[in-house]
């Protein structure tokens, strides 16, 4: 008996030791694993089911030490969509070539300079300084002829090296020609509605005109997709001749600021014939000008003008405010009666569930969207039935716009760790990369998809500059005439052919213009929207951290009173910490009987270092980030309070903070009083117990990931959604229109708490129930005697027993809510806008999607901050109660 | 609280007809007409070709308004009533037999019919399967394929489903890919895949001939003026040369705009073999350049032409592409349309032949499939008899194989997917383990010894839930960067092993235990871990398993944690795969719909066995 009881006692501390062994050789195996390291390429991420052309295929033959391995992270969606790069980086264990844009992975220094190879601003060829008279550097920002080393990288257009090169540094290359946005029509449906291709609209009005021409009489609904990307709206912007970012440069001799355009060609000032182009130079982000709004206007026109079509000639006619209350309209010199029923409301619909490209030539006649040719869409469309329009100019004097996008390829900062351990071999790995980064961008990998598209009998729908290109001429004369007439409208200046904007942290920048303004005019909540509020707020954003960082003198100026206030918090917190542990710690445990042995400690080791480890470690880790400006890659710079000035001084922390309170507060009123009423409701039914159990748990057993989903289907925003579905028929009763639950900031807070809700619901009940049953009866009865009514028993009887659950569940709730953001990841990832952005959300985004790991710790530091007080209440209770189980079944 | 469930499960069943409706109870358990819809989805799925266009050519009395399935299913009186009517000419005996007959008759065509010219409406399921056989490993799948993919599941081929046989210009490729495709739709078409579609022989098979009558059908209506239409509807397709001389004028303006050249053949003539080299000359200018052109076609000899006249003009359309191209070039500009002559390799034509052979005489014909034909060239492939005929035989087997198919499809891409399964299973073992060794072994040294310490190791233990978790969770991430335990268990269960609040409750559970049992212990002479094993640990045994249950299900279900610090796809559980499900399949919802079920079958199954650890495993606090 009592040598088995000592295996037994053995067998729990090896079990600890086998633990630890696995864990360890866990890492010791991955470490030993890499005996000769492929390389990794994630060119192809966005298609990894494309042919790798033969270019790359050569060379890995040619190189048989080193093999392709595709990167592969998780795909999160909408926002979060970059996310897995970033946290595969931070990880060290990024890819070696990666696409995405330059600007913001080389500020976060995710990036390896290609000076290596192709040479850097202020140096010769052979590396040698290049030296002005005066002996400084001869820099200028561009890689000029003489210090290029791979003559290839001057081929390329001037305003992509300028997007591909920062601080004198060539970072990027393009990936291909890239592709283009215009808006892609269906052929035969223009037709059917008598528009001719060949003939765009000229203007915005016409623009509209033709969309609702467009629109499907019959079925009621509209024929033209509009989506809420940036990448529609950035080249619409272009076509008033504005632009989202501007650059204000100062005129060295007369000391006048003058405004131009991001991608301005001629930075020639308009009075003096004055070359700006080395004058310095201050970019800002201009969401709020003119171009912006009328954009903005048009979108809102777009979606929500009242029109309706003329019986007599086809043609649609918009109404006013006052010709609807009238019921009539003057149009052509007639007097124009309608019913309410006959008003349209919008011409375009938002397709919020993603692409709908299988529906383009089927109800879709219009789509902007990009396409480098038109087969881009093949397996769905007939490229027979497709074509491309440029955006059209705001009036006919501004000029229509295409716009290039184009995707470039970096080489991953993890490079330099790889190949082997010696600085040669490393050497050997990075310039195959290179070279493979060279053949991945190069027009041949290009060349040869066009070539097979050729044979495939495609060439028709063929962008005709690639035909040219090819010495494929005389196909190009069988172009469709409008597709021809477009490139050669582009080839002769007629249209504008624009980058998509690049400088600033256009990446960050554009999802929050996505999201904030223009997704919100296009959802079904969108018509009343505020937007020129929001387009100011936008600016206001991009110029504090979103596009642009914070002026320096702004913080420098808020210094002082931080430190202040820094001082005066830590000598709180200090204060309310020993307060806490004092009576924590009042109960002096007696001297006597003290155990000396060590097994107590042997039991304890485990969670101490543990609890250390992972939990206090990182705390402390967690408030120094915060006074750092953390970078992912390099060096980091103590910065002390800065992030805390910039964190206090944006609008949208506070509006983070607002949200997380009405959050916090209708999660913990929902999830108190639905328990108590379930509670109720099941004490009420005497049979099928463990029918209702069941059903009662399941939500809170399955996993919070599926139960959000299956809530997000039931809100999803169109007409058949489950919920707009269920009540279909109230709503059409009511007249109501389908409601896009998640997408309506009035209804978006109560979605995104209702899953919380409904999963815990069911677990708290049962508590309740337990607690309501354990109260002894006699206490009851002794309550009767005294003549106690029913208000009286519960209040006298009922409540004291059950308060400490009510506390204690009310206090965990409290905190629990602050911290929690699953639901609002899943279903809203902080939209419409910003109107879920909870404070946890927040985090998550800034870290992993900003890759701002300083301030998403400083918002953390806050957010701890703030609980203090509730935890502090809870370990007060926790205290002074006891635990048992409940009686019962 | 019941019916967000009910369409879960509902859905898991839907197809891309009755999805969306999001009904409690799916409407194809009750309503006939509703299978058939169903069925027909499965014949042209929204990913095939045009599919609508398609079925509109075999079903003329198709509304003009469908344009998608979920239109269809969204207009549920029309496509009830719709459904009926062609379910009501399956109660007349003399049509029924005629349905089977065209089925019987279909299938046969179809056996010596060359797979490059059919339509192929297979499962996703199937692609990768037979790829997996075809291949063994994915690296001699990516090698073949010029691919860089990670596994079979992953292959899409869309266009395997919708090659773009309407094109005038189209020719296949000939690569790996395109003969792997050809292999694929020949194992459909022995019923591989379909094996009860293929018993007896007469049923209709996921793989059809491919048509291209509506196409023709469409231009007709597009480019005639309305008398015209009605006077030479419906449409004769092939239209033969005796054809009213209007007809033939609108027939050869299709085939120069419309029609697939390589169904085109020509008369070779001595003239025409010079104008073709002519043609070739003023294209190319030197032969050299059309060698360059050709050098990679395997199909024919370039390298061994010298000059110009070596260059023949042949029939039909070469086999190699590029020179086929330039071959259809030539057809289009250079030889009048009505002297073309439409080739067998025509679905329709051959099938006219096919039948007429079959049965004799158009008469015939139109006796055994109950029609009403002038001429043979308005016969059309009978699709919509063989459907109707195989619908009516194995309509809930269709209905079977498509609800399982979303099971089957998810359970691919969870359960069989990396290493989901032992990942998960290892995963839950450890943090079991852990959670009840570590929080256990504490809470009872605290509480059976009287150490020195005893409020501040608590306070210590109970700190940590005064700060919210993200303040560490970065750090914690890159701590576990720095250690180099990203993607392992370690990286997922440490850093969660220790709960304050468990600790708490675990020690006032040994708090309650009597002392006098620990003392009558010790009398007896028991060891401390004897005490630990025989006294404390079956009193506490209740809390234990709810502990036990609430690390399985963190474990099983916990995701959060799991995409950012274990990113790679070796390391992935069932609960991160199924995250990724849900991203890649979105425009499938009721994929995920069904992995979603999947996913939970585990945990409802282990919470209808445990109801009674978790009833005991409630606690309530009392005011000491």
């Amino acid at each position: 008996m009592i040598r088995k009881a000592i295996t037994f006692g053995l067998n729990w501390h090896s079990s600890w030791l086998l633990l630890y062994i696995l864990c360890l050789c866990s890492t010791v195996a991955d470490a030993a694993e890499e005996p000769r390291q492929p390389v990794r390429v994630t060119w192809a991420i966005s298609d990894p089911q494309q042919r790798q052309p033969t270019v790359l295929r050569e060379y890995f033959n040619q190189n048989p030490n080193f093999a392709l391995q595709l990167w592969t992270g998780i795909q999160i969606q909408a926002a979060g969509a970059d996310a897995s790069l970033a946290m595969g980086m931070a990880a060290n264990d990024g890819p070696d070539i990666f696409h995405g844009e330059a600007r913001h992975a080389v500020s976060q220094g995710l990036v390896y300079s290609l000076a290596e190879w192709i040479g850097r601003d202020g140096y010769l060829a052979d590396g040698t300084p290049k030296l002005r008279p005066d002996g400084t550097l001869d820099r200028n920002g561009r890689i000029d002829p003489d210090e290029v080393r791979w003559p290839d990288w001057l081929d390329l257009p001037e305003a992509v090296r300028q997007a591909a090169t920062i601080d004198g540094e060539p970072w990027a290359l393009p990936l291909g020609s890239g592709t283009f946005v215009g808006i892609l029509f269906s052929r035969s449906r223009l037709e059917a509605a008598g528009l001719d291709p060949m003939h765009p609209p000229k203007s915005w009005d016409e623009f509209v005109r033709w969309c609702r021409l467009l629109y499907n009489y019959d079925r009621r609904s509209p024929a033209v997709a509009m989506p809420s990307d940036s990448w529609v709206a950035a080249p619409f912007l272009a076509t008033t001749g504005d632009s989202v970012l501007v650059q204000e440069r100062t005129s060295p001799s007369t000391g006048k600021v003058y405004v131009f355009g991001e991608q301005e060609p001629y930075l020639v000032a308009y009075d003096t014939g004055e070359n700006l182009s080395e004058a310095p130079v201050v970019w800002r982000t201009n969401i709020n000008g003119k171009g912006s709004l009328a954009l903005t206007q048009l979108y809102h026109q777009l979606r929500w003008a009242p029109w309706i079509r003329d019986a007599l000639s086809g043609e649609p006619i918009e109404l006013s405010e006052k010709n609807i209350a009238d019921g009539y309209v003057y149009y052509a010199d007639r007097r124009i009666q309608f019913n309410p029923t006959d008003v349209i409301i919008g011409c375009v619909f938002p397709p919020i569930e993603g692409l709908v490209t299988e529906r383009l030539g089927r109800d879709i006649a219009l789509y902007p969207l990009y396409g480098s040719d038109l087969t881009q869409f093949a397996h769905i469309i007939n490229p027979e039935d497709l074509g491309m329009l440029p955006f059209p100019g705001m009036t006919e004097d501004h000029k229509p716009v295409l716009q290039n996008s184009i995707v470039y390829a970096m080489i991953g900062k993890d490079v330099v760790r790889r190949g082997g351990n010696t600085e040669e071999e490393r050497k050997a790995f990075r310039d195959f990369v290179w070279g493979l980064m060279k053949r991945v961008c190069s027009q041949q990998a290009r060349d040869e998809q066009l070539r097979q598209q050729v044979a495939a009998g495609q060439a028709r729908f063929l962008n005709p500059n690639d035909l040219r290109r090819l010495g494929f001429d005389d196909y190009v004369k069988e172009s469709p005439p409008d597709y021809r007439q477009l490139w050669d409208q582009i080839a002769n200046g007629e249209i504008r052919l624009v980058l998509e904007p690049f400088m600033g942290r256009w990446v960050l920048f554009r999802s929050s213009w996505e999201r904030e303004v223009l997704d919100i005019v296009l959802r079904p909540a969108g018509r009343n929207f505020d937007y020129h509020q929001a387009l100011n707020r936008l600016q206001l954003d991009a110029d504090s951290g979103l596009m642009f960082d914070w002026p320096q003198e702004t913080i420098d100026r808020h210094r002082p009173l931080a430190r202040v206030i820094a001082t005066l918090f830590a000598v709180a917190i200090a204060f309310l910490l020993i307060l806490f542990s004092r009576n924590m710690l009042r109960r002096k445990p007696s001297r006597s009987g003290v155990y000396r042995g060590f097994l107590p400690w042997v039991m304890l080791i485990p969670a101490i270092i543990l609890l250390a480890m992972w939990s206090y470690y990182p705390l402390l880790r967690g408030v120094y980030m915060a006074l750092q400006d953390y970078q992912i890659g390099g060096e980091s710079a103590f910065v002390g309070l800065d992030n805390f000035i910039k964190v206090f001084l944006d609008p949208n922390f506070y509006h983070y903070i607002r949200t997380t309170f009405r959050f916090v507060f209708w999660s913990v009123i929902l999830s108190f009083v639905t328990p108590i009423i379930l509670a109720l409701f099941l004490t009420e039914i005497p049979r099928a117990q463990m029918f209702f159990r069941t059903l009662f748990f399941l939500p809170q057993m399955t996993s919070g990931l599926v139960v959000t989903l299956m809530w997000k289907e039931m809100y999803m925003g169109t007409a058949d959604g489950t919920i707009n579905r269920l009540f279909s028929f109230l709503f059409g009763w009511l007249g109501f229109e389908p409601v896009d639950w998640l997408g309506n900031p009035a209804t978006v807070m109560a979605c995104v708490i209702i899953p919380v809700v409904w999963m815990g619901a069911g677990l708290s009940s049962m508590i309740y129930q337990a607690a309501l049953k354990s109260v002894p009866d006699e206490l009851y009865e002794a309550a009767n005697l005294d003549g106690a009514g029913l208000i009286g028993k519960i209040r006298h009887v009922t409540l004291p027993t059950i308060m400490p659950l009510i506390l204690i569940n009310f206090v965990g709730a409290f905190i629990a809510t602050f911290q929690g953001m699953a639901t609002i990841f899943l279903l809203t990832f902080g939209g419409p806008g910003k109107e879920t952005m909870v404070m946890a959300m927040a985090i998550w985004q800034e870290a992993y999607v900003n890759l701002r790991f300083s301030i998403a710790t400083t918002y953390a530091c806050v957010l701890g901050v703030a609980l203090i007080g509730f935890t502090y209440m809870q370990l007060q209770i926790l205290n002074r109660v006891d635990f048992r189980q409940a009686k019962g079944d | 609280m019941v019916y967000p469930f009910m369409v879960t499960i509902t859905g898991s069943f839907g197809t891309s007809l009755d999805y969306h409706r999001r009904e409690p109870v799916p409407e194809f358990l009750w309503s006939r007409p509703d299978r058939l819809l169903r069925t027909l989805t499965q014949y042209a799925p929204p990913s095939s070709r045009n599919p609508m266009d398609e079925l509109r050519g075999y079903f003329p009395d198709m509304p003009e308004s469908w344009r998608t399935w979920r239109q269809i299913g969204d207009d549920k009186e029309g496509s009830r009533i719709w459904a009926a009517s062609q379910l009501a000419d399956l109660d007349n005996p003399k049509k029924r037999e005629a349905f089977a007959r065209m089925s019987l008759d279909l299938a046969d065509f179809l056996k010596t019919w060359p797979v490059q010219e059919t339509v192929l409406a297979y499962k996703r399921r199937d692609v990768s399967n037979f790829l997996r056989y075809q291949y063994e490993t994915i690296e001699s799948l990516n090698q073949a394929w010029y691919l860089a993919i990670d596994s079979f599941n992953e292959v899409l081929v869309e266009d395997w489903r919708a090659p773009p046989l309407d094109q005038q210009r189209y020719m296949p490729q000939s690569d790996a890919r395109y003969k792997d495709l050809l292999a694929f739709r020949e194992a459909y078409r022995d019923h591989r895949f379909t094996p009860h579609l293929g018993a007896n022989g007469g049923r209709l098979g996921l793989l059809r001939p491919a048509p291209l009558a509506h196409i023709w059908e469409r231009f007709a209506e597009v480019h005639f003026q309305p008398e015209e239409l009605e006077l030479f509807s419906p449409v004769p397709f092939p239209v033969p040369n005796d054809a009213p001389p209007l007809l033939l004028d609108y027939w050869h303006l299709f085939l120069v705009e419309r029609f697939p050249l390589r169904h085109v053949e020509i008369e070779v003539t001595a003239y025409r073999q010079v104008a073709f080299q002519k043609f070739l000359e003023s294209r190319f200018e030197t032969i050299e350049n059309l060698k360059n052109l050709l050098v990679h076609e395997t199909n024919i000899r370039a390298e061994e032409w010298s000059s110009w006249a070596d260059v023949k003009l042949t029939k039909h359309v070469p086999a190699a592409v590029n020179f086929g191209r330039i071959w259809m070039d030539f057809i289009r500009t250079y030889i009048p349309p009505e002297q073309w002559q439409i080739r067998n390799t025509l679905s329709e034509k051959a099938f006219q032949q096919f039948a007429l052979e079959r049965h004799g005489s158009l008469d015939a014909v139109n006796m055994a499939y109950q029609l009403d034909l002038k001429q043979i060239e308005h016969l059309r492939l009978p699709f919509r008899g063989a459907f109707l005929h195989t619908f009516n035989e194995f309509e809930w087997r269709f209905v079977a194989s498509q609800t399982l198919g979303n099971y089957y499809t998810a359970l691919d891409n969870l359960v069989l997917r990396g290493n989901a399964v032992p990942n998960t299973i290892i995963l839950i073992g450890l943090t079991m383990l852990l959670t009840l060794t570590v929080n256990p072994l504490a809470a009872y040294a605290m509480s059976r010894f009287r150490l020195r310490f005893t409020n501040q190791l608590m306070l210590f233990f109970v700190g940590t839930m005064a700060f919210p978790a993200a303040v560490s969770a970065i750090p914690g991430f890159l701590l576990l960067r720095d250690l180099g335990l990203l993607n392992t268990f370690a990286a997922l269960t440490l850093p969660t092993a220790v709960n304050g609040m468990a600790i708490f409750l675990l020690k006032g559970f040994f708090d309650s235990l009597p002392q006098e049992l620990y003392e009558a212990a010790t009398i007896d002479g028991a060891s401390e871990m004897q005490i630990f094993r025989i006294i404390s640990l079956p009193l506490v045994k209740p809390i234990l398993a709810v502990n036990a249950l609430n690390a399985f299900i963190i474990a099983y279900n916990g995701w959060e944690w799991a995409i950012i610090v274990a990113q790679d796809k070796s390391m992935w559980t069932l609960a991160v795969w199924t995250y990724q499900f849900s991203q890649t399949f979105a425009s499938e919802p009721y994929l995920v719909m069904s992995a979603f079920l999947l996913n939970s079958l585990p945990v409802f199954l282990v919470f209808c066995f445990c109801q009674k650890i978790i009833m005991r495993g409630i606690v309530l606090p009392q005011m000491k």
